[in-house]
């Protein structure tokens, strides 16, 4: 799966989580899930479980550490993506 | 320092199955999950504010966004009629917690564990939330009107005079309330 099919889907399984619309549709990888879309911090687990499920891949704490803005959740989703090919 | 967390209790997801397997191995340790079968009732959300409401006060020293539910270790020292008392700690820190629940909304108050005793100066104004702002106001029980700015961190303060008043605030939002939580000063604010 290519970075852009990664970032489309990604945006798909974040957009029901989305407050700030605005934000959303001026999205960039440097675009902050809590702070930017104010995607409320319970709905954090259910992205990292729909992205999962989407990719077929396991989260550990440590990535989800990492994964507070759409470029570090499209790297830590193609990096997993490309070790389970 | 202080720190709130506000969950609208009819509004916590409700999983089912393996998600909610998955759910809560993501966010709560096995100790955890021990504690929130033993309550009676609405353990998830407890734990979820008392960990929420923890890294808030840590996020005021430590002004870093990220992302660790399982490393915010909670637990329930005592349930009161009116409030549960809990502890939550994350490295070498720990807070000390205060939940109660009204009209459906759990609200849970972190402080220092320096602080230890304080909670009985603790303020909560509530108000109605309409939308993100740059500058909040609370009316005190005393009727004051404060005006709550933040700075370049998103940390909330009281404004005074001089800029930023040191006398923190912590604000918390499920959409349609607003609950602004501070200590009390000794000059009553």
């Amino acid at each position: 799966m290519k970075r852009e099919e990664i970032k489309e889907k990604l945006k798909e399984i974040i957009k029901p989580y989305v407050q700030n619309e605005d934000a959303f549709q001026k999205l960039t990888e440097d675009t902050n899930l809590l702070m930017d879309l104010e995607v409320n911090s319970a709905h954090l687990v259910d992205i990292i479980l729909d992205m999962e499920e989407a990719f077929d891949i396991e989260i550990d704490d440590e990535s989800a550490e990492r994964m507070m803005t759409v470029g570090e959740a499209l790297s830590i989703s193609e990096k997993l993506i490309g070790e389970k090919d | 320092m202080i720190g709130n967390d506000l969950v609208y209790l009819p509004h916590w997801p409700q999983r089912t199955g393996g998600r909610q397997t998955r759910f809560l191995h993501k966010v709560y340790t096995p100790s955890e999950i021990d504690l929130i079968r033993s309550l009676p009732e609405h353990g998830e959300a407890l734990l979820w504010s008392m960990k929420e409401a923890a890294y808030k006060v840590y996020y005021r020293k430590q002004p870093v966004t990220f992302y660790a539910p399982r490393a915010f270790v909670a637990l329930v020292t005592e349930v009161h009629e009116q409030w549960i008392s809990g502890a939550v700690s994350y490295g070498n820190s720990v807070w000390l917690t205060r939940s109660g629940i009204e009209d459906d909304y759990l609200l849970t108050i972190a402080i220092d564990h320096s602080d230890h005793g304080v909670f009985e100066g603790v303020e909560t104004a509530w108000s109605d939330f309409s939308g993100r702002e740059d500058v909040y106001t609370v009316t005190n029980k005393a009727g004051n009107s404060l005006r709550i700015l933040k700075d370049e961190f998103g940390i909330p303060y009281f404004e005074s005079g001089s800029g930023f008043h040191q006398l923190p605030v912590s604000l918390s939002h499920d959409g349609k309330r607003l609950a602004c939580s501070w200590l009390r000063s000794d000059k009553g604010d």
